[in-house]
């Protein structure tokens, strides 16, 4: 008999997302427990053995794979996991957070009449809906729980560190990869391309990636930023900031940390000058420790720290430059 | 070329900067940018229209009238009781129905707004249109009646590309401000704002509103008490904070 499943898209930049896919299997396995289902990861990319190997150590039960190279056109992929979720009509579908797959859930959902839930921080079991996804809006002031109605499929996506804690290994299913074969009608039309340049300050994967992350708010001194960049790269940190320290072009967009920005999972997050407001506290949740320096006592930010420094960033920030030059 | 603007009016309280005098909603800074940069292509002299819609309430006419102060050429306001509630796929379909109905070239609009801030509606447009849709754009240019140069990010590279129209473009970037003369917003308030219903665009109840939608917010709760954690207040003088900080440092590196 046919089990029901949870489908969870794989995204195909494994180089970049590679853990990120894991998270979410891994939050999918959690959740398929309750209720008995099986995972089933959908991936469309290059044919990568170990990786695939790696998924079914991850959570997924299943894995479909297509072999689509190098190509990453958001709606030849969307063909053919729309394919994939008509076929086995899951009771919910997890995107990854990511531009290309957020472009194929919105575009999957618009075709199949889905429930489409955008940048999940929590999606819980519930008897009466099957599912209530939560997210954060309004620049993070509120948490809105969601649910589906007037369809039978649910989607949602989820960036990168919201569920760090959930990555695990699991014995490896024995399963066979199901090969999804591309239909020979399908095209890939892309804009006709001229030119494309890497540019280094677009990247935001280290930020994501970070173990320690400094943090600039309205409170540091602009000299002072360089100061701590120099000091928390030698520990191979990184130096990330506030929405206003952007909006200023004191730091570039891709620094920006919160919930139109990076939500980051450090071992350690020192935050300087920041007060606290919920958009950019959304951002930093899942980090382990924060420790948090503000002029003022009443700062929000110290009720999200576990330490807390009434001081000003500057008198601070003098002794790592000391300990720099020293 | 004809060019279809997507407008969303959002409260006011979430901008300042973009929101007219006496209205209670502010134009949505990702669409902002996305406006005035096909207005900077019609400063440019080439030959296009710029019509910009928005689904609102009928107070949401007064973004649109900033639309108007701002350069566009037309304004639609998309109203009708039977349109509220409705979630980004509801939003979708009333909006690439009027845009089907009134022919468009290009549909250019914010990637996302700055109280959902989704992004699903631009490809909700883009499927129903079975349209590509270029997504963070940074400007673009048109090129002549049929192609235009699009610049944008995708992951860590800056691409360029030529498309061809009918195509959609969503813009990933936002003004931080954006001033309309004084004189702008006097001639803005004589022009006429055409105003479509859910008849005019053929558009049945159940298609719209709550009714057509697929998700519904069951509650909204202020900012979770869940990321809160057991401060402690760490009081000394400049010096031993540092050391404070270094130990930390030297713990988890």
């Amino acid at each position: 008999m046919h089990k029901s499943n949870i489908i969870v898209v794989m995204d195909p930049d494994i180089k970049r997302n590679g853990l990120l896919n894991f998270e979410l299997l891994g939050k999918a396995r959690a959740l398929a427990a309750e209720d008995n289902l099986l995972v089933q990861a959908i991936y469309a990319g290059e044919d990568d053995e170990n990786y695939m190997q790696e998924i079914l150590c991850h959570g997924a039960h299943k894995l479909s794979f297509c072999n689509t190279g190098p190509a990453r056109g958001y709606r030849l992929i969307s063909r053919i996991v729309k394919e994939a979720v008509v076929l086995n009509r899951p009771e919910l579908v997890i995107f990854p957070g990511t531009v290309l797959c957020k472009a194929i859930a919105s575009t999957l959902a618009t075709e199949l009449g889905a429930g489409l839930t955008a940048d999940c921080i929590d999606i819980r079991t519930d008897a009466k809906w099957k599912y209530v996804f939560s997210r954060a809006a309004m620049s993070s002031s509120v948490i809105a729980d969601i649910v589906c109605i007037n369809t039978d499929y649910r989607i949602s996506t989820i960036k990168q560190n919201v569920f760090s804690n959930n990555v695990r290994k699991y014995p490896k299913s024995n399963i066979a990869i199901e090969i999804i074969k591309m239909s020979s009608g399908m095209k890939n039309p892309e804009p006709d391309l001229l030119y494309s340049e890497p540019c280094q300050e677009i990247s935001n994967t280290d930020l994501k990636r970070a173990k320690l992350i400094f943090a600039v708010g309205r409170g540091v001194l602009h000299e002072d930023i360089d100061i701590l960049t120099e000091y928390t790269n030698r520990f191979g940190g990184v130096v990330g900031g506030t929405r206003v320290l952007v909006e200023q072009g004191i730091l570039p967009k891709n620094r920006q940390i919160g919930q139109s920005g990076v939500t980051v999972a450090p071992d350690l997050y020192v935050a300087f000058g920041i007060s606290g407001a919920s958009q950019h506290v959304a951002g930093i949740v899942n980090a382990k420790k924060v420790i948090a320096i503000n002029r003022d006592e009443n700062a929000p930010i110290f009720r999200y720290s576990d330490y807390a420094i009434v001081a000003d960033t500057h008198d601070i920030i003098r002794y790592f430059k000391k300990e720099s030059e020293g | 070329m004809k060019i279809a603007v997507c407008i969303k009016a959002v409260s006011k309280t979430l901008d300042e900067r973009n929101t007219s005098e006496g209205s209670m909603y502010a134009l949505n800074a990702y669409d902002s940018f996305s406006l005035l940069n096909i207005l900077q292509s019609k400063a440019d002299a080439v030959d296009i229209s710029v019509t910009c819609i928005c689904m609102g309430p009928p107070s949401a006419e007064s973004v649109l009238r900033r639309c108007l102060a701002m350069g566009a050429d037309d304004a639609v306001l998309l109203s009708d009781s039977r349109f509220s509630g409705a979630d980004t796929f509801a939003t979708s379909h009333v909006l690439a129905q009027a845009i089907r109905k009134m022919k468009f070239d290009v549909v250019i609009g914010g990637q996302k707004s700055v109280d959902g801030e989704t992004g699903h509606v631009v490809y909700g447009i883009a499927s129903r249109l079975e349209l590509l849709c270029v997504s963070n754009v940074t400007s673009t240019k048109i090129l002549d009646g049929r192609h235009l140069l699009v610049r944008y990010i995708d992951e860590d590279s800056i691409k360029s590309a030529r498309v061809q129209v009918p195509v959609v473009l969503a813009f990933n970037d936002y003004n931080v401000s954006n001033t309309v003369s004084l004189l702008q917003l006097k001639q803005a308030r004589g022009r006429r704002i055409g105003v479509l219903n859910a008849d005019d665009l053929q558009i049945a109840e159940n298609e719209c509103g709550q009714a057509g939608s697929k998700t519904l917010v069951l509650r909204s709760t202020a900012q979770n008490m869940n990321s809160k954690r057991e401060t402690e207040f760490i009081d000394s003088n400049a010096r031993n904070h540092f050391i404070f900080l270094r130990e930390k440092l030297k713990e988890i590196c």
